[in-house]
């Protein structure tokens, strides 16, 4: 039975879904907006259906380490006819429902991205391995595997739209703007090029890399640069800038080695 | 035969590739899957490739009709079997790209093995800290303990008027001169005009008494005391052991943190107030106490001087007396120099000192400052 939801709104969005009597859904806390007086609300530690408080605590602990609350809201349809509940996004953005069955089982998304879905689906860890890729990729080490087979929920800043790769098919990404990508997508980072280009290029010395086969989601705009556009601190980007704090600090302690010998 | 279940891409088919089962027979890559004719991909047509969000993934493609096709093999039970069953030509590639695969898990061996191996050091480092300042500062050459000595020494002299000119100069130095007999140190005496009650050593062998020092000194047994345990605090390069201490906690830090300049302000600031462990002023005052036998000194003016301090700190309360900061006298450490006193076996004799006219050509040069 697919879950029936409608996404509302254009920028800040939200997502209604329609439970069937007896149907459960799983919110991240904080992110409901409204439900028909008929659902049942109730806090789990983890993913909301683990057996036995270790397996609660380690899901709960995976679970804050990737972005999300260590607590699952369930919402729970205890009545004869179908009710609805709703999440709203927390930032400006888009809301997409993937259908982890037809997307092979298994997703990996940013950090934070995942905001509810169909009970049984699980937020672990995916950590990525590659050295540069974990520290200049721009999303950092630690993502979200989400698995199961229901409809999950995702949010990002910015657009969001999904771009298909065929195998051996590859693009260039702004490092930030990953917002998820199937676990069959190759995802490494490459030097921009030239050191001009870096310096004076503003996409930073390294380009994501997203090597096909599989589908990729894409976000226009990271939460981080929104933040900075709106409270107009100048977000630096390039090695420039921070090349020039570097050679300060080593000139500052070289002059200060020097003062004292 | 051996199958094993991959996923299989092409121009036509879902993105998140449709699932197929593939086995090797007559040196060709067969693919199977439902409601479709098999595939049969020529091994020699194939590319080997590691694919996937963690490089766990092999991958097999081949050009058909200028679009690349492709099968995707995730389950590592799965690698095996492929890569027993490949025929020859495909299975060096095979192996190759197996090996990229496991060389994450070696890296990230690598990487915890360092990190682990860092802080078990740091941790020998703070158990055994003491001994390595101690081994390294005996390796600091002369000539830099004394440079360091010399710039310490004019930075004082901006702060207070030295002399080695004067009576109560020359009964320093002379004292001093009996306690370093052979020593490898050329020293040098000097007399503050500071009234703290204090006295302190450089690295490189000076020593500067305060002219408050020779007031409170009833006699010069006493003064033989303090000049014993400053000589001790020079001969056993403790100045040096307590700024290799913090220098290299500081560069820890600095590695650790990875801020280097707020470290850059500890290890200044560190070095303008140079204090002596308890550990290290315990060893001067043994050491200092058994160099005061031998020049035949008697050694209980050393006592004597720390219990008056010790009254002298009661009475006043507060912040008390400065050497007392930097020497705490507790009432377990003098006793501690009693038992000590009791047991050298001394042919001491007083020092035959004029000290009363010490005292006052002291504090006549005091007054002319």
């Amino acid at each position: 039975m697919a879950l029936e939801f409608r996404i509302e709104g254009s920028d800040l969005q939200y997502v209604e879904l329609t439970l069937a009597p007896g149907e459960t859904a799983v919110g991240e806390p904080g992110a409901m907006m409204y439900c028909d007086s008929g659902v049942s609300i109730e806090s789990h530690m983890g993913d909301g259906d683990e057996s036995g408080l270790g397996g609660r605590l380690a899901a709960g602990f995976k679970r804050s380490l990737t972005g999300e609350n260590f607590f699952t809201t369930v919402f729970t349809n205890t009545a004869v006819q179908p009710l609805r509940v709703a999440f709203a996004a927390s930032s400006p953005g888009k809301i997409i429902a993937v259908d982890l069955a037809t997307a092979g089982g298994e997703l990996i998304c940013q950090r934070g991205a995942f905001l509810g879905g169909t009970r049984g689906v699980r937020v672990g860890l995916a950590f990525k391995k590659r050295l540069r890729a974990g520290m200049f990729g721009g999303e950092g080490f630690v993502m979200q595997r989400l698995t199961g087979s229901g409809t999950v929920f995702i949010h990002a800043s910015g657009t969001l739209a999904p771009l298909e790769l065929r195998a051996g098919q590859q693009i260039k990404v702004d490092t930030g703007c990953l917002a998820a990508l199937q676990p069959s997508v190759n995802y490494d980072v490459q030097y921009v090029g030239s050191l001009k280009t870096s310096v004076l290029g503003g996409e930073g010395l390294f380009l994501a890399t997203l090597k096909g086969p599989g589908t990729v989601w894409l976000q226009s705009l990271p939460i981080q640069r929104l933040r900075a556009a709106m409270t107009g601190v100048s977000q630096s980007r390039g090695f420039g800038p921070r090349l020039i704090y570097f050679i300060v600090i080593i000139f500052v302690v070289l002059m200060t080695l020097a003062g004292r010998t | 035969m051996t199958e094993v279940p991959g996923l299989l891409h092409g121009p036509e088919l879902p993105a998140a590739g449709v699932p197929a089962r593939l086995f090797f027979r007559d040196g060709a890559l067969h693919v199977t899957r439902e409601n479709a004719e098999d595939l049969v991909v020529p091994a020699a047509a194939l590319s080997v490739s590691v694919t996937g969000f963690n490089e766990s993934t092999l991958q097999l493609d081949w050009q058909r009709d200028g679009h690349t096709h492709a099968v995707t093999v995730s389950d590592p039970r799965a690698h095996q079997v492929l890569l027993a069953h490949a025929p020859a030509e495909l299975s060096g590639h095979l192996r190759r790209g197996h090996s990229t695969m496991h060389w994450h898990r070696r890296k990230w061996n690598t990487v915890l093995g360092i990190v682990a191996g860092f802080a078990l050091l740091v941790l020998v480092a703070w158990w055994q800290s003491e001994a390595i300042t101690a081994w390294l500062a005996q390796r600091v050459p002369l000539e830099t303990e004394i440079h360091i000595g010399e710039q310490a020494l004019s930075q004082l002299q901006f702060e207070h008027e030295l002399t080695q000119e004067g009576a109560a100069a020359q009964a320093i130095a002379g004292i001093g001169t009996r306690l370093t007999q052979g020593s490898r140190y050329q020293y040098r005496w000097y007399l503050s005009d500071d009234r703290e009650v204090n006295a302190y050593a450089l690295p490189g062998g000076i020593v500067v008494v305060n002219a408050g020092m020779i007031d409170a000194a009833d006699d010069a047994d006493e003064l033989a005391g303090v000049l014993a345990h400053e000589v001790q605090h020079v001969e056993q390069r403790h100045t040096l052991q307590q700024m290799i201490h913090t220098a290299g906690w500081a560069a820890v830090l600095a590695v650790v943190l990875g801020d280097v300049s707020a470290i850059t302000a500890i290890v200044v600031h560190q070095l303008g107030n140079l204090r002596n462990s308890r550990k290290l002023e315990a060893a001067a005052d043994v050491e200092g106490m058994r160099a005061l036998a031998r020049a035949g000194i008697p050694p209980g003016g050393m006592v004597s001087l720390f219990r008056k301090l010790e009254g002298e700190q009661r009475r006043r309360g507060g912040d008390g007396i400065p050497l007392l900061h930097s020497h705490p006298a507790t009432a377990d450490r003098i006793a501690d120099l009693e038992q000590l006193a009791a047991t050298l076996d001394c042919a001491c004799q007083a020092l035959t000192i004029d000290w009363k006219s010490i005292q006052a050509e002291s504090k006549e040069w005091q007054r002319s400052n």
